[in-house]
């Protein structure tokens, strides 16, 4: 019943017993699908939230289906029973596991690119907008704009922080904001805006990497090189790796994982983060034992990829599911992928990944994400 | 035969006043005979007048069946079923209620997509005031949906009045403003809302008035349809233009039906507005640009439109850059004419994902890649809409300087003149597809005389509706000039554009109007488009209308009558 939100393989692992009496439940918010009009403005049927309990090859549409749905969260300790749906019509929240929904925001509030719940107190919910920040406190009851300290409104990821108390992280148009016990964003890298590539730099994608170390961060976006950070977020720089031959940006970024430990030990072995982009993807793999190296090669079979997930099951094998825009999800199981692919990089740094079943063809996928859910 | 007399029917204008009840019977009874296909407005009127009553509830199966899932499925059913509430079938009314219990309509992005959304919203919120939040597919009651939708009902209205619209004078949009106004003021329970909406519905249609000639929907305009753009009297507004300012319907859109089921009608100051054409006016307006997401520190940016109105013509421009993405149209020349494309204008196609960014919250390299499948015209080098960063307007009464400064990274390098291919047009040099040796394209476009002074090397091309003039190059400047003609000889009159030449000074041009030698324009190098002093606080600033910004009111004035809205009140007088 806790959250695996791109993360399930470092859950599973620390909870082999509990997995053996839940599964993994994925989400994936999709828009436009209809018509050639279907996006832009334009009405969208067949968009909206879908659900997954067999590791995307069956899929469920879960309420309005005529909505640019660009994110969601749940509140993990409903088991799945309390879902919020960030849209172009703001925010959306069913209490019976998606079969009815509430819009809990008024005309105010437009093009919701982002929610998130604060597992830890789960009546607060942050939101990022085209049209800026906001927080509720009472479950979406009221809400408080957080512009406080923005250059710009617009932002499409919120992130809190699960090791910082009351830290909460922004990815803008100019940049990464940190938001800390107060209500005055604190913007901590401007120089992430690049003139040569206009707006399509804007960050897209903050993460946590806390299963590594808990003051370790990643952000990316159209930027050319990954931003890191080292102390908690409080402070980014320009990594070592970006886009393909340092010129192609990271158009939009988003993050897997895979884990694997040595039975000996227990310890992880290696962790491996994706990024993918415009013009496919990299696979940043980082190694614990050959400390903390960057490593990544291209995948250039697939287009507009826009979110990813990488998921263990219980017998181990690695499943890749790739949100895309335009073409669905794309699914491969990497079966036997994570010794197999390291020397397959070893060997090629331009491998192609062999892309598996597509499923919700056409479609936008803006966001998946995967919780445990409790039989 | 029978296209024939239907053609004269529509044709034919009626002359018994302000959409008095025998014009509104006769509207009702073209839009019958002209629309089959299922339209919930169409559908009214025959439920209403038991026409055809049989099929009309076939249709409504069909409209009822598979929504199309927008607002504009919304307002046309909150429209039905207000407008038939005593005749439509009890089956029929479950059905409807059931539709707002389960589908749900997306809500769109802009202004016109808001309206209607919200518009409907309150209207069928009354019609089932006691319902539950499980009954409405937004799963709020009835109470809330109903607040929420007169919160911004009543913010947009404040917002428009004080500071301006944002899809503004749009010949497309303007249709989706008026009727979902006509809905409310017809149909709104409470009184004092119900005023306030018929104030609104009369504002907007004062905004048309001022930019009104004869059928055609003049000036720069923030949306407007590939189609519209090169031939403005086919317009969706047109139909409204024609049925509340001249009482007739040669361009009948079914909509109409539902200003002809209701009681409104537009007080004759307004029709007064859109006819009189005695004397020429230059209007002055203050608009506001589309709501920028991205890419700008300025949310609203300010629109300065200036539009000269004569009794033939209509000069009309705002000051270039980009305030609306992709429908932009930045200024034209629209003369009267019986003859279709009566329109002149220039634009640079500036194609960007920068401009897509600004305004739409996807994935700006993925909507360049997709645009063609939503505005096919969009990426094209030859479209006929778009406003450009590189395009600066500057106007006096009769003249107007439309200045290209193209930098390299732009997609296209090259600026086009479209100059309508119409009978009514004449070509003054000679007959021949070129400017003369001066540089002037000298043209006669039925009562008024046009001179275009523009840079060498266009090159033509007939499309068929037009001719387009392409300069390929990254600096253009096109100086128009329009007079009416009057009685006067126009090949006599175009000589004085012989020795009409920009005058260098240093770093600045001036453009000296041959015809009236107080209207001059200065372009200083780098400068951009200065509005007059009035424009910065002046919503409306003509002989008929004048609205300073924020003050919520709005007053028109002609020589008979005078009419105040105002907006802090709802009143008028």
């Amino acid at each position: 019943m806790k959250i695996v939100a791109s993360l399930a393989l470092l859950l599973l692992w620390n909870s082999s017993t509990f997995a053996q009496h839940s599964h993994i439940r994925i989400y994936a918010t999709a828009i436009a699908n209809d018509s050639a009009g279907a996006f832009m403005g334009g009405s969208s049927n067949g968009s909206g939230l879908y659900q997954s309990d067999d590791t995307g090859k069956t899929w469920r549409h879960l309420g309005w289906n005529n909505i640019k749905a660009y994110s969601m969260d749940e509140v993990q300790s409903s088991n799945g029973r309390i879902l919020y749906l960030a849209t172009g019509l703001g925010v959306l929240r069913s209490t019976d596991y998606g079969e009815h929904w509430k819009v809990i925001t008024d005309w105010r509030f437009a093009e919701v690119m982002d929610v998130v719940v604060n597992q830890k107190k789960p009546d607060e919910i942050y939101i990022a907008s085209a049209h800026g920040p906001w927080r509720t406190r009472d479950a979406g009851a009221t809400w408080q704009p957080l512009f406080m300290g923005l250059q710009v409104p617009y932002c499409s990821r919120v992130v809190i922080d699960t090791v910082v108390p009351d830290h909460v992280m922004l990815a803008s148009e100019d940049g990464i904001y940190s938001l800390q016990r107060d209500t005055v964003w604190k913007r901590l890298s401007a120089y992430i805006y690049s003139p040569s590539r206009g707006l399509t730099s804007q960050v897209q994608a903050i993460r946590s990497l806390e299963q590594i170390s808990a003051q370790h961060w990643i952000a990316a976006g159209g930027c050319q090189k990954i931003l890191e950070s080292y102390d908690s977020g409080m402070t980014f720089n320009a990594g070592q790796y970006g886009g393909k031959d340092g010129t192609e940006s990271l158009w939009c970024a988003c993050e897997s994982s895979t884990i694997s430990k040595k039975a000996s030990t227990g310890r992880i072995d290696n962790w491996s983060v994706v990024l993918l982009g415009e013009a496919g993807g990299y696979r940043m793999e980082w190694s614990s034992s050959v400390d903390l190296v960057w490593d990544g090669y291209l995948i250039d079979s697939i287009r507009h990829v826009h979110a990813c997930l990488a998921l263990l099951d219980t017998s181990i094998n690695c499943v890749s599911l790739v949100g895309t825009l335009g073409d669905g999800v794309l699914t491969r199981n990497e079966a036997e992928s994570l010794r197999l692919s390291r020397l397959e990089h070893m060997s090629s740094r331009s491998r192609r990944l062999l892309v598996g079943e597509q499923s919700l063809a056409g479609r936008e996928i803006w966001t998946l994400k995967a919780y445990l859910i409790a039989e | 035969m029978k296209r024939i007399i239907l053609v004269f029917m529509l044709s034919v204008p009626f002359y018994a006043g302000a959409q008095t009840k025998t014009f509104k019977e006769r509207v009702l009874q073209l839009v019958v005979n002209n629309h089959s296909g299922p339209n919930f407005a169409v559908v009214s009127v025959k439920l209403r007048l038991g026409v055809d009553v049989e099929a009309a509830y076939k249709q409504l199966d069909t409209l009822l069946a598979r929504p199309y899932g927008d607002m504009f499925w919304m307002y046309g059913c909150a429209g039905l079923y207000l407008a038939t509430q005593d005749v439509l079938r009890p089956e029929y009314k479950a059905r409807v209620r059931e539709c707002w219990k389960h589908f749900t309509p997306y809500r769109g992005d802009t202004e016109n997509h808001f309206l209607m959304y919200y518009g409907s919203l309150l209207l069928m919120s009354e019609m089932w005031p006691d319902v539950n939040e499980q009954e409405w597919f937004t799963g709020q009651s009835s109470k809330e949906i109903h607040e929420q939708a007169k919160d911004y009902l009543d913010h947009w209205i404040d917002e428009t009045v004080k500071n301006g619209q944002i899809e503004w004078d749009s010949p497309r949009y303007a249709y989706y403003f008026i009727t979902p106004l006509v809905l409310l003021a017809n149909y709104e329970r409470d009184t004092t809302l119900k005023r306030r909406f018929k104030m609104m519905l009369e504002y907007e249609l004062a905004d048309y008035a001022i930019d009104y000639l004869d059928g055609n929907y003049c000036g720069a305009h923030s949306r407007v349809s590939d189609q519209a753009a090169i031939d403005p009297k086919s317009a969706e507004a047109t139909s409204y233009g024609e049925y509340f300012f001249a009482d007739t319907v040669s361009h009948l859109q079914p909509d109409i039906a539902f200003a002809a089921l209701g009681s409104f009608s537009c007080p004759e100051i307004i029709r007064s507005i859109a006819t009189d054409r005695s004397k020429p006016y230059f209007s002055l307006e203050l608009k506001r640009g589309r709501t920028t997401i991205r890419g700008s520190d300025v949310r609203n940016a300010a629109v300065y439109k200036r539009s000269y109105m004569t009794s033939e013509f209509c000069l009309g421009s705002m000051q270039g850059g980009i305030v609306q993405p992709i429908q932009q149209q930045s200024w034209s020349l629209v003369f009267k004419s019986k003859q279709p494309n009566n329109i002149i204008f220039s634009l640079h196609p500036n194609v960007d994902s920068n401009e897509l960014a600004m305004f739409f919250p996807e994935e700006p390299s993925f909507m360049m890649e997709r645009i063609s499948s939503v505005k096919a015209g969009y990426p094209s080098e030859n479209k006929w809409v778009g406003g450009s960063p590189y395009e600066h307007i500057y106007q006096t009464e009769h003249q107007l300087v439309a200045h290209y400064e193209i930098p390299k990274e732009a997609k296209y390098h090259h600026v086009d003149l479209f100059i309508p291919h119409n009978r009514e047009v004449v070509f003054l040099s000679n007959g021949s597809l070129s400017a003369d040796r001066n540089g002037w394209i000298k043209l006669r476009c039925n009562k008024t005389l046009v001179g275009i002074h523009v840079p060498s090397g266009g090159e033509w091309s007939d499309e068929g509706s037009h001719y387009r003039v392409r300069f390929n190059r990254d600096t253009v400047m096109i100086w128009l000039i329009a007079e009416v003609l009057g009685d006067r000889d126009p090949n006599q009159l175009a000589r004085a554009f012989t020795n009409a030449q920009p005058i260098v000074k240093g770093n600045s041009r001036e453009f000296k109007q041959p015809f009236h030698d107080d209207e001059r324009i200065l372009l200083n190098e780098g400068s951009e488009p200065k509005p007059k002093e009035s424009m910065e606080n002046m919503l409306f600033d003509s002989p008929f209308m004048t609205s300073r910004a924020g003050s919520g009111m709005l007053e028109l004035h002609t020589q008979k009558e005078k009419l105040t809205l105002d907006f802090n009140k709802n009143v008028e007088y």
